[in-house]
């Protein structure tokens, strides 16, 4: 042992066996091994091989088998080159979706390239693209990119007191109520009003009736209430098909590559036809390496249809509902349904429901002030006042 | 000697490079590190004597076997019971 040591020839897991020991070295100092037990008058006896390089041996002439593990891991490393996973972490109001499409459009996709994505590039283009986001941070691990992101802090919304503007009308109607915090009320309660009217008006004089008088542009600002009207038309069939579901399910299972499905057993569904489920869907990986093969599993709702008829009555009463649901829709938070009316013409197939639906809505809208558009000091400029 | 032995502390150098002295790490009384021997003398599951600059030195314990052997370095397991410089 000392010999050999001194030939550098390494030594491990050395046990005595009876009168001999019994040790480990490495298989390409089998010629020291031999040359050393010869000299030292040693008996060498081989009790087995073992390790990587005995490993390697034992695929001599399993040709197919040492193909076919190496094809498997040259397809392991080419896949691996590829991203198949996008996160996006830390954002709030930036979507996520207007994130990702962006990205897309720099390259940063499923199934692209790994070596062909430039991060630091992508980190300016996003800090660029989004204003929102102060801190882009995009990290490749595997084959997933994590794009870590922190958002700006969100701007108090700025009222603009110094631009003089009007309040104007975005609808027809009725004045219910107004209501001026700054401005001159142009309309009163009752007014018909079109859209575009001004309601609060910019202009302001200021002084008292019989002294000179002067005008100044304010930014306008009030609330008006009004009633409004909104045309409604709908249609539906008297005759139509319903699906009827059979309570029949089945199950499938499918395997997609690069994100096409291979279903190649597809359950039978007969003469119904089926709304299919998803109830898992998980994606094979090796570690931290995402392979691009899904397995899915599926549930069919077998369901047939089956022609179905509804009376006028029973149509005008749907109709009805969807006027309500729709009318509901438009509303904002300020405005309330008043009444709905509509009328109903009957035809062979089908009923058209034509009605108006009466609202209380809020009607003020700014707009820039034509006048005093151009003044600093709130002024038109021009002189207004009386007697001077 | 005694100039490598001054050398070594005036210049606080490693006396095991210096003085080519052994040095004999033990992890418990589990395994034996020595580097710098000299060989093995005597082998065997209770006594193990290994050559160092410094003397022979003998390990007895219980079930001693050799771990690794190279040209620097040698390791022992098992357990370990005394540890004596024979001269």
């Amino acid at each position: 042992m000392n010999m050999l040591s001194y030939r550098g020839v390494y030594l491990w897991d050395v046990e005595t066996k009876g009168a001999g020991v019994r040790l480990k070295a490495p298989m390409g100092s089998m010629d020291t091994l031999s040359m050393c037990a010869e000299k030292t008058g040693c008996r060498l006896e081989v009790q087995g091989y073992g390790g990587f390089p005995a490993k390697i041996r034992r695929f001599h002439g399993r040709q197919v088998l040492t193909a076919g593990i190496l094809l498997f891991a040259i397809g392991l490393y080419f896949l691996s080159s590829f991203i198949w996973v996008i996160k996006v972490e830390g954002n709030e109001r930036v979507a996520k979706e207007d994130i990702l499409t962006y990205c897309q459009e720099l390259g940063l996709k499923p199934a692209a390239w790994k070596r062909g994505i430039n991060t630091e590039k992508i980190t300016k283009d996003i800090l660029i693209q989004f204003p929102d986001i102060s801190w882009v941070s995009v990290g490749i691990k595997g084959t997933d990119v994590t794009i870590k992101v922190a958002e700006t802090i969100q701007k108090a919304e700025v009222v603009d007191k110094e631009t003089p503007c009007d309040i104007i009308a975005n609808t027809d109607g009725v004045i219910l109520k107004i209501t001026a915090e700054r401005g001159t009320p142009k309309v009163k309660e009752g007014d018909v009003v079109k859209k575009g009217d001004v309601l609060i008006s910019s202009e302001v004089l200021i002084g008292l009736e019989g002294e000179a008088q002067h005008t100044e542009y304010v930014a306008a600002e009030g609330v008006v209430m009004a009633k409004i009207w909104q045309q409604l038309t709908e249609e539906l069939p008297l005759s139509y098909d319903e699906k009827v579901y059979t309570g029949a399910i089945k199950t499938n299972h499918v395997l997609s590559f690069f994100g096409q499905d291979a279903d190649f057993i597809r359950p039978t569904l007969g003469d119904s036809e089926a709304d299919v489920d998803v109830l898992f869907e998980k994606d094979l990986a090796l570690g931290d390496f995402k392979i691009p093969i899904s397995l899915k599993k599926e549930q069919y709702n077998l369901y047939t249809l089956e022609k179905r008829s509804r009376t006028v009555d029973e149509a005008k009463a749907e109709l009805e509902d969807i006027l309500r649901k729709k009318t509901e829709q438009s509303v904002s938070v300020y405005g309330k349904i008043e009444k709905i009316s509509a009328q109903y013409d009957e035809y062979t197939d089908c009923v058209r429901a034509t009605g108006q639906a009466e609202l209380t809505e809020r009607i003020d809208e700014k707009r820039k002030a034509e006048k005093g558009r151009d003044a600093v000091d709130g002024t038109d400029g021009t002189n207004d006042t009386n007697g001077q | 000697m005694d100039l490598r032995r001054g050398v070594s502390e005036a210049l606080d150098l490693p006396k095991e490079i210096m003085l080519d002295l052994p040095l004999i790490s033990l992890m418990g009384r589990e395994e034996i590190t020595i580097e710098n021997h000299k060989g093995i003398l005597t082998y065997g599951e209770e006594s193990i004597r290994i050559g160092t600059k410094a003397g022979t030195l003998c390990i007895r314990g219980e079930d001693l076997g050799l771990k690794q052997l190279t040209t620097d370095v040698l390791v022992i397991t098992g357990k370990v019971v005394a540890l004596e410089f024979l001269t």
